[in-house]
């Protein structure tokens, strides 16, 4: 039984610790100079990612940075408006697999390391993120 | 031989498929010691590696449990087939250090992904399992009244993991319901002269990633009681897992056996290598 608690516990956990915190993700980011920092590091990644890269050919980087920026604000709950595409849009007929959709995850948190984002505050932004994986993958 | 036969037939297919590593880290899980996914005691719904539902992987794993009166060997390899399939070999060798047991037993493993995505779904992954068992020296078995030495066991195992779970770690929930007659993991054969029906049993893992790379968890399996006077103990582990990389990963664990073949508290370690291509 007591075994049981432990196991659930972090089940419990969970409800609470998204009621303790009042600074928003967007706050935790470092608003938006921290996530201009995070989405040019991110960048930087995907340049020396090969498998990756490719998907990147026809992108025009001033655009996708502004528009990075923009979505990663607003998701974060900071005064922005996304006016970029929807992701299912953007991702339409580049048939993303699973692998390279996991490679750029792998570049985002490489590129929140980089810019030394605490572990707590990349998993709020990567569970935000999540969700957005069925509307860019096998597209 | 039959093993030794798969285990050379799974290398040599190795080399000929796209083994690859499209997954995120961790999500391989780890090795338990009936060979497949999972962690030290339990097989999780996770199928093992590396590979994404485009892609083919292995799995090569190594444990040993060392508790007060027997050490628990286990090396086996896997395959996971399109993030779908997992097919599993495992040989285990049970020792007793008073030198009275000593068992091997080979286990064949194919669990299925039925449905869900334990990262990105909005509900748990469920996986179908069986582990059909074979004792290759089936004295003990017979001597301490099993009925039969060999038998399968099948598993029903749900698993969902939370990117930003609880202190904002990642963590993960598997539950599973085993469907066994086994003795000791089938190692005191399954089932006995006075109860031969299969129980029902509960296995929970619960484990949270302090980072990227460490996992910190606790285990629990539940366990049949079919022959007298060889009263079996639930089983426990704590472990900390510690993925360098995607080749690679080592489980450390502190066991809680209980009472196995008369002798009580059997409380030791379990180490485990898991090589992944």
């Amino acid at each position: 039984m007591k075994l049981l608690c432990v196991l659930l516990l972090p089940v419990l956990l969970n409800g609470c610790s998204t009621l303790q915190n009042d600074q928003t993700l967007f706050d935790l980011l470092g608003e938006q100079a921290g996530i201009a920092r995070l989405t040019d590091a991110f960048i930087e990644e995907i340049q020396y990612d090969k498998q990756v890269l490719p998907y990147f050919l026809d992108t025009d980087i001033r655009r996708f940075r502004s528009k990075f920026i923009e979505q990663m604000c607003m998701i974060s709950g900071g005064p922005c408006e996304y006016t970029g595409d929807s992701m299912e849009d953007v991702h339409a007929g580049m048939k993303i697999n699973e692998h390279h959709f996991n490679a750029l995850v792998d570049d985002l948190i490489r590129a929140m390391d980089a810019i030394d984002l605490p572990i707590g505050t990349q998993n709020q932004l990567l569970s935000l993120l999540a969700p957005m994986r069925k509307d860019i993958i096998y597209r | 031989m039959k093993y030794y036969l798969c285990t050379i037939i799974l290398f040599i297919l190795c080399p000929l498929s796209y083994a690859e590593n499209g997954k995120l880290l961790a999500t391989s899980a780890v090795g338990p010691v009936e060979g497949g996914s999972g962690g030290g005691l339990i097989p999780w719904a996770m199928i093992g590696g590396y590979a994404t539902q485009d892609e083919i992987g292995f799995n090569s794993t190594f444990s040993e449990a060392n508790v007060s009166d027997y050490t628990l060997s286990s090396h086996g390899v896997s395959a996971g087939f399109y993030d779908r399939v997992e097919v599993s070999i495992a040989q285990l060798r049970f020792e007793d250090k008073h030198a009275t047991y000593d068992i091997k037993q080979n286990v064949l493993g194919v669990k299925a992904r039925l449905y869900g995505d334990a990262i990105y779904g909005t509900y748990p992954q469920i996986s179908l399992g069986i582990q059909h068992k074979t004792l290759i020296n089936e004295a003990t078995a017979k001597a301490v009244g099993a009925r039969d030495s060999n038998g399968t066991d099948v598993y029903l195992s749900a698993a969902k993991i939370w990117l930003n779970g609880p202190l904002q770690r990642t963590a993960l929930l598997n539950v599973n319901l085993r469907y066994s007659k086994a003795n000791q993991l089938g190692l005191l054969g399954y089932g006995s002269a006075d109860q031969n029906n299969a129980a029902l049993l509960v296995e929970l893992a619960g484990a949270i990633f302090i980072n990227r790379r460490v996992a910190i968890g606790m285990e629990y399996r539940q366990k049949p009681d079919n022959i007298n006077g060889l009263p079996e103990d639930d089983w426990r582990d704590t472990f900390v897992a510690y993925f360098p990389n995607k080749s690679i990963s080592l489980t450390l664990a502190y066991l809680q056996l209980g009472e196995i073949a008369t002798l009580k508290n059997q409380d030791g370690y379990y180490v485990s290598l898991q090589a992944t291509f």
